[in-house]
């Protein structure tokens, strides 16, 4: 199911009146209740999936009890691989199992042998990246003693497949979610309307921002031989846009949806399109990848400990594996190298911590060397896109050939834009959009979501009048639906 | 909770209200609606010659200069129509209305190169509106549904042509002015068979209730840009097929006749659409050589 569809629309109040009237005073119940919506929101796209995230679920489920049953530390590291090799297991036969294939039969190609090899017709089960993430942290954590393993099977089931987390994150860590699920949650106003609000504001960055860049995106990238130098560049702009609406829209429905029922998630974004630096940006860019991979891989690699070559080994490292996590393909890897390339001269000079605040709240705008860095960071990352975005290695090789050599090119693609049906009329409203979205985050890049505002707000009507003007522009205008970029990772 | 739950419904509310109004406003502005709306609610009108269509039709005739010249006439033509909505609307009309004496359909290509000819198109939305009973759902909310009519709107606050555009007699009057920079593609052409033509059912039925109520149904092929006209003579055609009667097309986008009536430079508004001055010039050719005489 997916959050800009009808049927969520009609899945989220049934779930919601079940779950604050029918089931509230039964916290088992109530946890029972969110399970099976679980599983029914999951179940909408493919049921036969389910069965994967039962089985992941159970197996950490198992061998988190078993942790807390022995102490004898060969079979908790027995345990512990069992864990990872059951969830990395399934992640890379269905994510990665086509990859290897590939490269594989390329390899005995190059040597002169050839391999004829079909690739496997495998689905790739939504989500499955985030979920089996989430509950091998459950198990490290327990492995690590940090956690008290639960005995609680709906609640730890629940907590691996809790709806508005399910397929695309944040990856909840134990830690935060699992004992949430233990306590009785009592229906508080401000947070319910705070996640209203947040869950508004993330369907218009998805509906009106992403998915109408989406078209545009998708003329230049298809296009590359066609469109101009600049032209070009500014598709890298225009995609970092739609990445950073399309998942932080999805997120800021995930965290609005769970406040709904009284949950608090960990913040995913923290307006990373402001960053001033690679470090800023990292830190503030899908923070519950970011941490989990600092948490369970950076760290016990050595992380920023040892001198400057082992330093650099365990980033680029760790943003290989980044790269890697985010698809199969070799584009994701060199996305994820050069991350790492462009994050390593702050690391190595020990200034990556700088930036830990956002800009001054009391400025109206950035001053010139805070804009400069912002504009020299967010075209740094939007240079690492050609790979991201790109089909394969040779086409954004084209695409970097074509920024450099596509200068002759008339600047207005009209034969494109009337192909892809974008008139005039649509550029203008499409930046009148894109100004109101980095307006309102602007002004509140120091909370949690762009549309916060205080509890005693001074002018209701106002506030109102903002959000009916939301539901318009998303209800009369939205991009052509397209599936949240994330899921497919 | 209460307080949430009726802080939702109020929200819920307004924004149902604003479809309301939304739709009320489209009523009143736009063009397509407001026109809908104005056809559906003639009763007892005297028309002679009323012409249907699309676009391509609703720029393009100019009902005044006919009823000037003593044929009453009015132009249906509605912007995103099919052959469909135009047999529903006029079914419609002559329930309620005079019969004409003559109904004219404008039709885009219907030469063989035509790359469209076989699109049957649904029923254009301001028709399903109007005409048909809607269902609650919420693909026919009004801000959904009318989506494109917003595009339409904003078209009309932002350029000045489309600002002081206005309706006469049912036609669109634009002043905006767009070369015809396309090119001939000069290729000896034939009108397609009848049944080849996706639209041909709707056609047929249109022909036998004007056959029944007497009424005098002709087709027209609209003038376009140079890039679709062809090399057909003007006619009149005669198209049928083994079950149906036999239909007459007048084609207007012979490549000597547009270029002799329209100029390139002044008479277009948009692609293959005809500005108010081009319209003139087309609606004087028809009444001067077909329709003054009633030789079809």
């Amino acid at each position: 199911m997916l959050f800009n569809s009808i049927d969520f629309a009609i899945f989220l109040p049934i779930v919601f009146v079940l779950y604050w009237f029918i089931t509230s005073r039964n916290l088992k119940l109530q946890n029972l209740l969110l399970l099976v919506s679980s599983y029914i929101f999951y179940g909408w796209w493919d049921w036969r999936f389910l069965s994967v995230i039962v089985f992941s679920s159970f197996v950490d489920y198992l061998i988190g009890i078993k942790l807390q049953e022995t102490e004898n530390q060969k079979k908790r590291q027995r345990l512990l691989w069992t864990s990872i090799i059951v969830n990395v297991g399934f992640l890379g036969f269905f994510k990665y199992s086509n990859f290897f294939i590939d490269n594989f039969v390329t390899a005995f190609s190059l040597l002169g042998q050839d391999i004829s090899q079909d690739n496997l017709n495998i689905i790739l089960p939504v989500g499955i990246s985030f979920y089996t993430f989430q509950t091998m942290s459950y198990t490290i954590d327990v492995y690590r003693k940090q956690l008290e393993p639960t005995k609680d099977i709906v609640a730890f089931f629940t907590y691996v497949a809790f709806f508005p987390q399910l397929v695309a994150g944040p990856i909840e860590r134990a830690r935060n979610l699992l004992p949430q699920f233990y306590l009785k949650r009592k229906f508080n106003y401000a947070n319910a309307t705070n996640g209203l609000r947040q869950m508004l504001w993330g369907l218009f960055k998805k509906i009106v921002i992403a998915d109408n860049l989406s078209n545009y995106v998708e003329l230049i990238y298809d296009n590359t031989s066609d469109v101009s130098s600049f032209n070009l560049i500014l598709g890298l702009i225009l995609f970092s846009i739609q990445i950073y609406a399309d998942f932080s829209g999805y997120s800021d429905i995930a965290i609005g949806t769970a406040r709904l029922f009284g949950f608090e998630f960990k913040i995913n974004f923290r307006y990373p399109l402001f960053a001033r630096s690679i470090g800023e940006r990292w830190r503030n860019w899908h923070i519950s990848l970011s941490t989990w991979f600092r948490d369970y891989i950076y760290i016990p690699m050595g992380g920023s400990r040892g001198d400057k070559w082992t330093k650099f080994k365990n980033l680029m490292i760790l943003f290989t594996i980044s790269g890697f996590w985010h698809g199969a393909n070799w584009t994701f890897i060199l996305w994820g190298v050069f991350n790492g390339l462009f994050f390593a001269p702050s690391m190595l000079l020990g200034n990556n911590r700088k930036y830990l605040e956002p800009i001054d709240t009391n400025k109206i705008f950035p001053s010139l060397k805070e804009a400069y860095l912002i504009l020299q960071t967010f075209l740094l990352i939007a240079f690492t896109y050609i790979f991201f975005r790109a089909k394969n290695i040779t086409h954004s090789y084209e695409y970097f050939l074509g920024i450099l050599n596509n200068y002759n090119i008339p600047l207005y693609p009209s034969r494109l834009l009337n192909v892809y049906r974008i008139r005039s009329y649509d550029i203008a409203l499409m930046m009148i959009f894109l100004i109101i979205m980095f307006s309102f985050e602007w002004f509140n890049r120091d909370k949690n979501h762009g549309l916060y505002f205080k509890e005693n707000h001074k002018y209701p009507i106002l506030r109102w009048s903002i959000y009916l003007f939301l539901i318009v522009i998303i209800t009369l205008w939205p991009g052509k639906t397209e599936n949240f970029i994330y899921f497919q990772f | 909770m209460h307080k949430f739950l009726i802080k939702s419904i109020i929200l819920f509310g307004i924004f149902l209200g604003v479809n309301f109004l939304y739709l009320q406003v489209l009523k009143e502005t736009d063009w397509s609606l407001s026109k809908v709306n104005r056809i559906m609610q003639f009763k007892n009108q005297d028309y002679d010659y009323i012409f249907l269509g699309a676009s391509l039709t609703l720029d393009g005739i100019d009902a005044e200069y006919l009823t000037e010249k003593g044929i009453k006439a009015y132009n249906f033509g509605t912007q995103g129509t099919s052959i469909r909505s135009s047999y529903i609307q006029l079914e419609h009309y002559l329930k309620n209305n005079d019969n004409p004496e003559v109904v004219i359909l404008g039709l885009g290509s219907l030469s063989k190169s035509y790359k469209d000819y076989k699109n049957e198109f649904e029923i254009a939305l301001s028709y399903k509106h109007f005409y048909f009973e809607n269902e609650w759902n919420f693909e026919n909310l009004p801000l959904v549904k009318f989506r494109g009519s917003a595009i339409e709107n904003f078209k009309q606050i932002v350029s000045k042509n489309h600002r002081e555009a206005e309706f006469v007699r049912g036609q669109l009057r634009i002043k905006k002015k767009v070369v015809d920079k396309t090119n001939y593609k000069d290729k000896l052409d034939s009108i397609i068979h009848i049944s080849d033509y996706k639209g041909a059912s709707h056609l047929f039925k249109i022909d036998s209730i004007c056959k029944l109520r007497g009424i005098k149904f002709i087709l027209m092929e609209m003038p376009g840009f140079k890039k679709t006209q062809n090399l057909i003579p003007v006619g009149p055609h005669k198209l049928s097929d083994e079950k149906h009667d036999t239909l007459t097309l007048y084609n207007l986008n012979n490549k000597e006749l547009v270029s002799k009536i329209i100029d390139s430079k002044n008479d277009w508004l948009g692609n293959s659409h005809l500005n108010q001055y081009g319209a003139k010039k087309l609606t004087e050719y028809l009444y001067n050589n077909i329709l003054k005489h009633k030789n079809f």
